[in-house]
């Protein structure tokens, strides 16, 4: 994200502007602007120009023309389809202008490349810290993947906040037969063949941190094969050039949750460990593995990491979804974030989920939070 | 299954229509177009105009050589001869009943209706062709005239050709259709003429033909001669006009030339008549919702109680050859087909060949079984794999699983598939397979838990550690404590047998090397499981097919489908519902392909008759979209739709974990020979190992037992309780490769929450 002006005054007040580059300076955005924030932006509305002078409001010399127009808005709700790269902010018009009377809905769209000014009454440690992130020059790590087994392949993205799943491919291969195995050969072959060419033709393979390609068996590295197969076939010097960022990982199955199954491995880790999202799944089975051992060690539920950080210096990792954070209610969410600082203060590793990867999404479930501690306290659950 | 755009495109061409040719009909299509042709010929010669051999024959292949069928469609594509004199009088200008614009509804909807029985707009659209090319002559008045005739009845036909549809399936019981094998080929029609995209076209074009000679008296008289009459004002006011315009003009030539103008129909009938069209279209549409259904009629009369008794004296039994890895699954298999001689010696002579020239010898006999390139560069099985032979007493079906920790899933769709597990072990590695990262216990707990409840476990490569009684013992005790303890068998349905797959002892004939088993081979211990086994069949129970492998058929809506009778019976010429897709079939021939001890020869029968405990191959016909029918899809009689849900009930049972089970967290759900994603939606209730009850906490730890909702990620699935299905009723769950509990499905989601009826709008 690019941080245009920045003007924050001394009771925390202030605006901001910036420009979005990519979906993760979106999600930002879609964290940062609350209900009761104010935006302002360019955007385009249909306006309805009455030119005669018609007191019975007939339409007879009104006409519509579409226009752009900056307008700012008193912010109601948003919303954000990853897969569209388009936000959508609605809202009432806090001024006049010529077009359109002061109070009136609109609903801007946000696109990448927009400018956009952000105005907050109050802008906490966390959504300074939201916005320093999105702003930090560090490269963004992005990495492609490719989760298949025979018959159904995924193609899909990992950026720092989310998971796109850009391409399923999906063929049914006839079985194996005694005595015949040909229809069942070829088909295979043509699966490899079109989940070679989606994943080319789906994944920007010059920018990306590395490829996984991730199947139970041996079928990641014949899809492997097929590719390099195909680069040469069709002389792809870039393609070949490449070749090293494709890294083969094993897991159980072909389906989305082979992924985080193979982030986990000893190789991925170590090729991605800088990566905030191989952080949380590594998290996430930390805490699951405590879960299990049920000492007392990993608790979830709000009341219980409460209770556990009225304690000082249990707490070794907050686990916290972003979705919490995001939150209507404005004393919620300073409830929240107030945890955090506390935790923080207390030494202790926040580790913010995004909700829209898979381990995020099953915090969520979870309710949202848990903790880590750094000594087994039993009961934490009863009163 | 194309997933090529271009392919589908030529798919949508095929689905028009299939040129007939009689050089490429297979040998039973030919027996039974002359079986029928004298038949149809008795009904129709001289009957019909511009009915010669060719089009019979045509026809009836369009109508899968159903005689009634072929004579209904004759009956409203073909004129009449006896009709030649309507059409005279019609020449003389008899003015009928009224316009003809119903009748060319009534044409069109009988086109309509034609099209939805199946591909015979060729032959419809030739007879308005040759119609249209007779123009304003006799024949083509002919024609009009009939559609006159015809347009009486208007809305009519089409409620006719309607009970005609329902009434096909009924009388189909009357012609047999035997097996039509699968190599079957049909040439795809490219031919555009015969793949109409619209039959609207001729409306406009087929209209002017019977206007083109007119009497020049009276211009009123001629404007109006047969057409849709206006209003009576409206009527008069035309016509004052056209005097009007006579009184101008007295030059006959430009009168003619009005008169013409005004006889063709004017923008707005034109428009008036498609919308009538359209209307009769989406009636069309509606009736055929209606038409999916409906149930059939089996095509043979049989003995149903006869064909039963005949069924029971050689019952079929499906065995699951299951253990870890390497331990000898594929060899084993291998040996038995080898020595039944249903694999003949020349077959091994060249896999023996060329499995040494790769320097894996040893690997011969599972080549048999494992084919593909993979699995024998690797010489590991990757998919399971079925085959079926009889004996003299009964009929086997034997699948072949993979052994190997990252085929578990293939594996499991064997155990769904069998009444039986051979249990192999090797009882050389015997430590590596039984601890807790073989795969011998998950595959025996998974066996338990899907429904299997006798085992035979066979001690195999004996012949490697010089037939050491004391080593089988020590083996099959550790095995028999584990089973009876932990899994709960019975020790009575525990079978042990000592094996060398590789060098054939015990397998199928006794060994001579081991002196100290008395017992049986395991052949013959098979053939004793079988008769125990063998139950009373249920004749009235539902039935349930699992779709266990797809091929394409002849035709485009045909496919040929492979699987196991879970349940009932099901007989050629019934129609079928299949799920999720929620599409009917009509069992054209249902087989089995089996070999027959001492025969190499893989023989397909056809059968009349198929039953609980079957795997068979059926052709199915009919259908809508062959590609959304999908492995894993259960098939049931029409009418008795398994509804696709997304969310269900169960009772669920945790192994031992390493991580616990939350409320969302993912995992692989198996049930019967689907996988599919899903997730822990809800925890209801859960009760600990010790029998405590908490329905507080949101995850299921080891050993647990809870009541929980489960969640199917993607699309929704058909989904039987325990209640309805033993065997489909049973779920095993598995996450990061290992297998972490199993249950019974409680009650299925009622309609998914509508979650499952999106998906299918």
């Amino acid at each position: 994200m690019k941080l245009l002006k920045r003007d924050i005054e001394k009771d925390k007040s202030g605006k901001i502007t910036v420009i979005a580059e990519d979906k993760d300076d979106l999600w930002a955005l879609y964290n940062l602007i609350a209900k009761g924030d104010d935006v302002t932006m360019k955007t385009f509305r249909n306006v309805k120009k009455s030119n005669g002078v018609d007191s019975t409001g007939t339409a007879s010399n009104t006409s519509e023309s579409r226009k752009l127009l900056r307008l700012t808005l008193h912010v109601e709700s948003v919303d954000f389809t990853p897969s569209d790269e388009v936000m959508r902010i609605k809202g009432r018009t806090t001024e006049q202008n010529d077009n359109v009377p002061q109070g009136s809905y609109h609903t801007a769209e946000l696109e990448l490349g927009q400018k956009i000014t952000l105005y907050k009454d109050e802008w906490d440690e966390i959504s300074l810290n939201t916005v320093d992130k999105a702003c930090s020059i560090e490269e963004k790590a992005e990495v492609g993947a490719v989760v298949l087994e025979e018959g159904v392949a995924h193609i899909c993205l990992l950026t720092d906040s989310m998971t796109v799943l850009r391409s399923k491919i999906e063929k049914s291969i006839p079985k194996k037969r005694r005595g015949d195995s040909s229809q069942h050969d070829k088909s295979l072959d043509k699966f490899l063949e079109t989940t070679a060419e989606s994943t080319v033709r789906n994944l920007d393979i010059d920018s990306l941190k590395a490829i996984l390609l991730v199947s139970p068996g041996t079928t990641a590295s014949q899809l492997y094969e097929k590719i390099f197969q195909l680069a040469v076939r069709d002389n792809d010097k870039k393609l070949i050039k490449s070749k090293d960022k494709f890294v083969v990982a094993h897991s159980s199955t072909g389906y989305l949750q082979g992924l985080e199954e193979a982030l986990k491995s000893p190789e991925l880790v170590k090729r991605l460990s800088d990566t905030k999202f191989q952080r949380n799944v590594a998290l996430f089975d930390e805490f699951s593995k405590y879960l299990n051992e049920d000492t007392g060690r990993a608790w979830y539920g709000e009341e219980e990491v409460n209770k556990a950080a009225d304690i000082p210096g249990s707490i070794k990792v907050l686990l916290i979804t972003d979705s919490l954070f995001k939150n209507d209610d404005i004393n919620r969410r300073k409830h929240f974030i107030k945890l955090v600082e506390k935790v923080r203060d207390g030494g202790a590793e926040v580790s913010v989920f995004s909700s829209l990867h898979d381990s995020g999404e099953q915090l969520n479930l979870l309710t949202g939070i848990a903790v880590i501690l750094n000594y087994p306290i039993p009961n934490l659950d009863e009163e | 299954m194309p997933i090529d755009y271009s392919q589908d495109e030529m798919l949508d061409y095929a689905n028009g229509d299939q040129a007939f040719d009689e050089e490429t009909l297979t040998n039973e299509e030919y027996d039974n177009l002359y079986r029928v042709l004298p038949k149809l010929k008795q009904h129709v010669t001289g009957k019909y105009q511009k009915l010669d051999e060719q089009k019979m024959k045509e026809l009836l292949w369009n109508n899968y050589f159903n005689l009634d069928d072929t004579l209904a469609e004759i009956k409203t594509t073909f004129k009449p001869v006896k009709l030649s004199k309507l059409a005279l009088l019609a020449k003389g200008r008899v003015n009928s009943t009224g316009s003809h614009e119903g009748g060319e509804g009534g044409g069109l909807s009988g086109l309509l209706a034609r099209r939805r029985v199946g591909g015979t707009q060729k032959s419809g659209l030739a007879g308005l062709m040759a119609a249209r090319k007779h123009g304003n002559d006799e024949a083509g008045l002919t024609k009009l005239e009939m559609r006159m005739k015809k347009r009486r009845g208007g809305r009519e036909a089409v409620a006719k050709a309607d009970i005609k549809v329902e009434g096909t399936k009924v009388k189909a019981a009357g012609l047999p259709i035997l097996t039509i094998s699968s190599t079957e080929t049909l040439p795809v029609s490219s031919s555009i003429e015969a793949s109409p995209s619209l039959p609207l076209p001729s409306v406009s074009s087929s209209l002017p033909a019977h206007l083109t000679f007119m009497p020049t008296t009276l211009l009123s008289k001629i404007i109006f001669p047969d057409r849709q009459a206006p209003s009576p004002s409206e009527r008069s006011k035309l016509e004052a006009d056209l005097g009007n315009s006579l009184f101008l003009t007295n030059d006959p030539n430009i009168a003619r030339k009005i008169a013409k103008n005004f006889s063709q129909p004017s923008p707005d009938e034109k428009r008036k008549k498609v919308e009538e069209v359209t209307k009769e279209l989406s009636k069309v549409k509606l009736t055929e919702k209606k038409r999916t259904q409906q149930a059939t009629k089996p095509k043979h009369k049989i003995d149903l109680d006869r064909e039963l008794a005949k069924k029971s004296l050689k019952p079929n039994l499906s065995f699951v050859v299951i253990g870890h890895v390497d331990s000898g699954k594929s060899t084993l298999i291998g040996r038995m087909l080898y020595d039944l001689h249903i694999v003949d010696s020349k077959t091994m002579h060249r896999l023996t060949k060329e499995s040494e020239s790769i320097g894996k010898s040893s690997f011969s006999l599972a080549w048999i079984m494992d084919q593909t390139p993979e699995e024998r560069s690797r010489g590991v099985t990757v998919d399971i794999c079925q085959t079926q032979f009889e004996t003299e007493r009964s009929r086997f079906t034997v699948i072949d699983s993979p052994g190997h920790k990252d085929y578990v899933p293939q594996m499991v769709n064997g155990v769904t598939q069998a009444d039986l597990a051979v249990v192999l072990i090797d009882s050389v590695s015997f430590e590596a397979g039984f601890s807790n990262n073989g795969q011998t216990k998950e595959h025996l707990t998974i066996a338990k838990n899907l429904g299997i409840e006798r085992c035979i476990v066979a001690v195999n490569k004996m012949d490697s550690i010089e037939w050491d009684q004391f080593k089988f013992d020590d083996i099959k005790g550790q095995l028999r404590d584990f089973l009876v303890e932990n899994l709960g068998y019975k020790v009575e349905n525990l079978l042990f047998v000592p094996t060398s797959g590789y060098l054939g002892d015990n397998v199928v004939k006794k060994s001579t090397k081991c002196h100290w088993y008395k017992g049986k081979s395991l052949l013959q211990l098979l053939e004793d499981e079988n008769k125990e086994i063998s139950h009373a069949f249920d004749k009235k129970s539902r039935f349930i097919m699992t779709i266990n492998d797809l091929q394409q058929g002849g035709r485009s809506d045909e496919v040929l489908a492979s699987g196991r009778i879970t349940s009932g019976l099901v007989q050629p010429g019934e129609t079928v519902v299949i799920s999720p897709s929620q599409q009917t079939a009509t069992v054209d021939s249902i087989s089995v392909t089996s070999s027959s001890v001492g025969s190499s020869a893989l023989k397909k029968d056809s059968q009349n008759l198929a039953i609980e405990g079957e795997f068979v191959e059926m052709k199915l016909k009919k259908l809508d979209n062959v590609d959304n029918i999908k492995i894993g899809d259960l098939a049931t009689k029409a009418g008795d739709l398994l509804k696709p849900v997304k969310k269900f009930k169960c009772e669920l049972t945790c192994f031992n974990l390493e991580r616990p089970l939350l409320v969302g967290t993912p995992f692989i759900l198996f049930r019967g020979n689907i996988s599919i994603p899903s997730r822990l939606s809800k925890i209801d209730e859960i009760v600990s190992s010790d029998g405590k009850v908490n329905k507080r906490r949101k995850h299921l730890s080891s050993n647990n037992k809870g009541f929980v909702d489960v969640e199917i990620l993607e699309r929704a699935i058909p989904m039987l309780s325990f209640g309805e299905s033993s065997k489909l009723g049973r779920i095993v769950i598995r996450k990061d490769g290992r297998t972490v509990g199993a249950g019974r499905i409680v009650e299925r989601g009622g309609g998914g929450g509508g979650g499952g009826a999106s998906i299918w709008r």
